[in-house]
């Protein structure tokens, strides 16, 4: 049903934000296989989430570029561009004066998906994320939990088949006893999607439950890139391997979980 | 009284939908570029300090006396509060909200109309709310250069030296200006609590 997924590239790309002194982003060179699921891990004002935002240009680039599947961004029209890429965020990104059907049906109605085709899907995608349709469609978003507002987001972000999605934390205001169901939740329905993910979290068990790879961010740079196996393993930095690894203790129950999910695969 | 009474509801009407027509599309378009918001909401403010009487009497002397002087009195006054509540409202809304709503690609028009302008609902309805209280304020003056309504009451009443017209006049005002303010506070407590 949905077109291939896009493949991404940064070269060499900087952001400066006006009346900031450090670059937000520097020099990133990076590759993301079509229908890789990348997580991004660095602390708040890493670049993490800047980074996210060139791609769907919430941030335009002071220097270098970012190409989907070869073609530099730019050259796509804005809006035909950011209608084929989801972008979901933290907390409030529901449209309080919408229901949650209303919500889902804003890009398919753009569009011009015929009604039925619209109703459909977004039965299919609340039933995927586990929200009753009949329940759900007609709910505001100020009767939603946290949980259940973040699976809409979701949701919303994955109603036109977009050929890749640019995840901003998430479950980052997500109970943490319910993120685990939620990231369960997640990786089904990415499994369904057939999408490109970039997935921002500072949550480093997040990181490496989710991603096929890891990219550390920090003061704005590229630390390191690899499987979430050789980024545990072979950390190649002392910031990688402090973030990542841990005490002793913390990286065998880390090198453990992931033992498990390979074994899960 | 009653048929004075809907004269003045008419001419306060008209005025303020003529003005929202007006103010909301324009800073619908203009909110996000205060390039030509900002002269916009000068020229706007400008002629919202004319004083009344001042405009009435420009407008006296190019358009004649009559409820047409009047009519274009009241929007001049009214487009001030609504274009300005308009811009207000859309940029108060929260960054992420209008993040989202750009990152989802819907085109200019759309975004504007299915999200900015019901989140913007509520700072729209207060300044639609004082534009209608000021034209209804206004409007009695327009009694004075021929215009209908509750004025032409109260300025029949002065040179009449009648006390119940003018009290009759004056009360009536108040009515529909105490009327005006709480529709338009129902209104915004509606569109509130969402």
């Amino acid at each position: 049903m949905s077109d291939s997924p896009y493949s991404v590239a940064f070269d060499r790309a900087s952001v400066r934000f006006p009346g900031s002194a450090a670059p937000a982003l520097e020099n990133l060179t990076l590759q993301v296989a079509a229908g890789e699921l990348l997580a991004i891990v660095g602390a708040s004002g890493s670049g993490k989430s800047t980074l996210l935002r060139c791609v769907n240009r919430l941030v335009d680039l002071g220097e270098g570029s970012v190409s989907i599947d070869g073609r530099e961004i730019r050259e796509f029209e804005l809006g035909a561009l950011r209608r084929s890429i989801g972008y979901a965020i933290q907390g409030v990104g529901l449209f309080a004066h919408l229901s949650v059907a209303e919500n889902l049906s804003l890009v398919p109605e753009t569009l011009g998906w015929p009604r039925e085709r619209t109703n459909a899907r977004i039965d299919a995608l609340l039933a995927a994320v586990r929200l009753e349709p009949t329940i759900y469609r007609s709910r505001r978003p100020r009767e939603l939990s946290g949980g259940q507002a973040q699976r809409v987001g979701i949701a919303r972000a994955l109603v036109a088949y977009p050929r890749l999605l640019l995840l901003d934390e998430p479950f980052g205001a997500v109970d943490p006893i319910l993120r685990p169901q939620l990231q369960e939740e997640l990786l089904a329905v990415l499994r369904e999607a057939r999408t490109t993910t970039l997935f921002v979290t500072h949550d480093v068990d997040e990181a490496l439950l989710l991603g096929n790879r890891i990219a550390v961010m920090h003061d704005g740079r590229l630390q390191a890139i690899g499987t979430p196996r050789a980024l545990l393993e072979n950390p190649p930095d002392a910031f990688t391997a402090e973030l990542l690894c841990g005490d002793e203790l913390l990286h065998r129950y880390r090198r453990a979980r992931l033992d498990e999910r390979e074994r899960r695969a | 009284m009653i048929s004075a009474i809907l004269a003045h509801i008419l001419l306060c009407a008209v005025a303020v939908a003529i003005a929202a027509a007006i103010a909301v599309p324009s800073a619908l378009a203009l909110a996000e570029r205060p390039k030509f918001e900002r002269p916009l909401s000068a020229l706007l403010g400008a002629l919202y300090t004319v004083p009344s009487l001042a405009l009435l009497a420009v407008l006296v002397r190019f358009v004649g006396l009559g409820d047409t002087s009047v009519e274009i009195a009241l929007v001049a006054y009214a487009l001030y509060a609504i274009f300005r509540s308009t811009v207000v409202g859309i940029r108060a809304i929260p960054a992420e909200q209008r993040e989202v709503a750009a990152a989802l690609g819907l085109p200019a028009w759309r975004r504007r109309l299915r999200i900015e302008l019901p989140l913007a609902m509520p700072a729209i309805l207060s300044g639609l709310r004082i534009a209608t209280l000021g034209s209804i304020a206004l409007a009695t003056l327009g009694g004075y250069v021929g215009g209908g309504g509750l004025g032409s009451i109260v300025f029949t009443g002065f040179a009449l030296q009648n006390r119940t017209m003018l009290v009759e006049g004056a009360l009536g005002v108040v009515a529909l200006a105490l009327l005006g303010e709480f529709v338009f506070r129902a209104l915004e407590f509606r569109t509130q609590r969402l």
